[in-house]
């Protein structure tokens, strides 16, 4: 049965790698969208720092009030502070000039007296650059406004908890009795919204991957004739069965790694930003050194999730006509599968009952959200990891059983 | 040696094989004729262990083709009809995949490779894609496929549909070749004059039954015919008349029942607009 495994598995790797337009469409993607998304962001970055050149122009009305705030303006890389031109109207429809900010003439009084102030900005309506000049003084009016207040504060001997009378901080709730998988950091948010939506991304990539290859490996035997040349072989039915589904469930592997390698890459990315580090990769609940324990537990899982799915999808197809009954059958598939992910995220709470981990694709997806967001009593994941074997298992023998069929493999035929 | 008793195999209602008996010797070329849609496709299908009877046993080399499958499709070679082939493999690659699921070992495989691509003369194209092939060279790259274990019972579906004249002139040599070694041969075809050439004996089949089996000549007497095509249409050709006129018989009484009931509405319709008008 092995022999006739790796000859079907060999036969249809090699057929998909002859096969360019199936090539492009499993694997081009995953590797040419963080590709032409970088592409992009350098353009974007390029163009900003052609237009800005040494820095975007902006002029500082009476600026000579507040020269701590043109301090931090002057310190900004982003920004150039210019004279007056003779004509601030022509020049900033030209673009010659992005933003006046004007301060008002009495802002040194009013703030020696602590009175609110309130500065004037006008602005270009040329492309995106004085949407980048906006944000620029607002970040240096922010840092401005926090040395004041921090200079306000300790004249009047009091600390900057006095402006934050409370403060939150969450915690992971530790499971009673059962020690948690030590994934989620024990005094970061626990889950989150992010997490919750991981379902339905772990469903949308199991259904983007080797899946699109079983119908042409299955039904497209039968409407490419090719279908009883296999049969009358004394080849063992399971075994080619078994070929098929292991070059798909390899596929949707290779896919799903790409896939997360791109997320990986996009959270490595975004934490190297100044505030990225607290930023997404905490909305997810993780920190960055659990990453690689994650995705190991990720694989593990979607691995006996992948061949469930793989299996149940060859059936189907091995069932099916002709192409346009499978596409029928698997879009209903495509339709449900995703409508469970979003139970799996919404529908239980936060510990539900270990057979819920039992059941069928269920089990995974609420194993991945628990995981994900913050803690799986290990029990549970060695349950929704059995219970998924045993049913990759099923699937398989249900499309080695529809493959020994009569009633199926004569479909069509 | 191939024989079937009683072989029957129904989908659903329809009987496409009925109590099918007969035996196919080694070293014999049996042939099956027949009009289209008669079973001779299934009666082979049903053989090769591919479909399973309703009743009755094919027995292949002695082995129930329904309880060892695999011991009996080891030991025949099937020619499917209409078979394709995987468009981005060479003849070569098709060959192979089919010998490795036959369980053949390397060595084996790569001399009767050899052996077949130069028996079927497609060594020249041995190495190029299937896609672009002309209908005559796949069927002789699907004939390759069921000889390239070697098999001592040879079925052939049509074996020379769309084949040139050099082409079929090369299949028919090579189905006279098996005969001499001793296999045994189940030919199924349109082609007259290809089964009074080839065949040993002739079996016609007509809606899943076997009308008659002999030889060439011994049906031609038989049917008083001047040869097999005349045979094969007075055997098959009377009980399609028989058919037809039934049908005919049954569209008729339809036909008049459902004209009667027409001139009945027509007369009650006439009755209502005469005592309208009056």
């Amino acid at each position: 049965m092995l022999r006739v495994m790796w000859t079907v598995f060999a036969k249809e790797a090699r057929d998909l790698i002859r096969d360019r337009r199936a090539l492009l469409f499993l694997f081009a993607v995953p590797l040419v969208v963080p590709l032409l998304g970088a592409a992009a962001g350098v353009f974007v970055l390029w163009q900003i720092a052609r237009q800005a050149g040494d820095g975007i122009p902006i002029v500082v009305v009476n600026g000579e009030q507040l020269p701590g705030l043109v301090a931090e303006l002057e310190a900004s890389a982003a920004l150039e502070i210019v004279d007056m031109p003779s004509n601030p109207e022509q020049a900033l429809q030209a673009g010659d000039l992005v933003a006046i900010l004007e301060i008002p003439p009495d802002a040194a009084a009013r703030m020696d007296a602590e009175q609110p102030i309130t500065l004037h900005l006008t602005s270009s309506r040329n492309g995106w650059l004085p949407d980048f000049a906006v944000l620029a003084i607002q970040s240096a009016m922010s840092r401005y406004g926090d040395q004041v207040v921090a200079e306000r504060l300790s004249q009047r001997a009091l600390g900057p908890e006095w402006l934050e009378p409370f403060s939150l901080k969450r915690e992971a709730a530790t499971p009673t009795g059962v020690a948690i998988i030590p994934i989620g950091p024990d005094e970061n948010a626990p889950s989150s919204l992010a997490s919750a939506f991981l379902p339905m991304v772990i469903a949308s990539w199991a259904l983007g991957g080797g899946l699109s290859l079983m119908a042409p490996m299955t039904v497209g035997e039968k409407e490419h004739r090719t279908m009883e040349s296999l049969l009358v072989t004394p080849a063992s039915r399971i075994g080619i069965v078994l070929g098929k589904v292991a070059l798909s469930v390899v596929v949707s592997a290779i896919t799903i790694g790409l896939w997360s390698l791109d997320s990986l890459g996009y959270v490595l990315l975004v934490s190297a930003a100044p505030d990225g580090a607290g930023g997404l990769a905490s909305s997810f609940g993780f920190q960055m050194g659990d990453l690689s324990r994650v995705t190991l537990w990720l694989l593990l899982l979607m691995l006996p999730f992948m061949t469930m799915v793989n299996g149940l999808v060859a059936a189907i197809c091995t069932f099916a006509k002709n192409y346009r009954e499978s596409g029928l059958f698997l879009t209903l598939l495509q339709l449900s599968l995703p409508g469970l992910a979003l139970l799996a995220a919404f529908g239980f709470d936060a510990r539900p009952s270990l057979v819920v981990y039992a059941l069928p694709a269920m089990g995974v997806l609420v194993a991945l959200r628990d995981l994900f967001g913050g803690g799986i009593a290990p029990g549970a994941l060695a349950l929704a990891w059995g219970a998924a074997a045993v049913y990759a298992a099923g699937t398989v023998l249900l499309a080695a059983y529809v493959f020994s069929r009569e009633w199926a493999l004569m479909r069509g035929v | 040696m191939i024989e079937t008793r009683g072989l029957t195999k129904r989908f659903r209602r329809i009987v496409a094989v009925d109590d099918v008996s007969f035996t196919c010797g080694d070293g014999e070329v049996f042939g099956l004729l027949g009009p289209n849609g008669a079973g001779k496709t299934t009666l082979l299908r049903l053989i090769a262990s591919v479909l399973e009877p309703t009743s009755g046993v094919a027995l292949v080399d002695g082995l129930n083709a329904r309880r060892q499958g695999m011991q009996v499709r080891a030991r025949v070679g099937l020619l499917v009809e209409n078979a394709g082939l995987y468009s981005r493999f060479t003849p070569r690659e098709q060959l192979r995949f089919c010998g490795r699921l036959h369980g053949l070992d390397a060595a084996r495989l790569d001399r009767r490779l050899d052996t077949v691509l130069a028996m079927l003369e497609i060594g020249e194209y041995a190495d190029r894609r299937a896609e672009g092939f002309s209908a005559g060279m796949r069927r002789r790259v699907v004939l390759g496929q069921a000889l390239i274990h070697d098999p001592p019972n040879i079925i052939l579906d049509e074996p020379t549909a769309s084949l040139d004249v050099m082409s079929t002139r090369n299949v028919r040599a090579v189905i006279e070749r098996f005969r001499d070694e001793g296999r045994c041969v189940l030919l199924s075809t349109h082609l007259m004059d290809e089964a009074q050439r080839l065949c040993d004996r002739v079996a016609i089949i007509h809606k899943g039954r076997l009308q008659a089996v002999g030889t060439p000549s011994e049906l031609v007497s038989m049917a008083g015919a001047a040869n097999l095509e005349e045979a094969l249409v007075r055997i098959v050709g009377e009980d399609r008349l028989r058919a037809d006129l039934w049908v005919q018989k049954r569209h008729s009484l339809w036909r008049r029942l459902w004209a009667g009931l027409r001139s009945r509405e027509h007369d009650s319709h006439d009755g209502e607009r005469g005592e309208a008008d009056a």
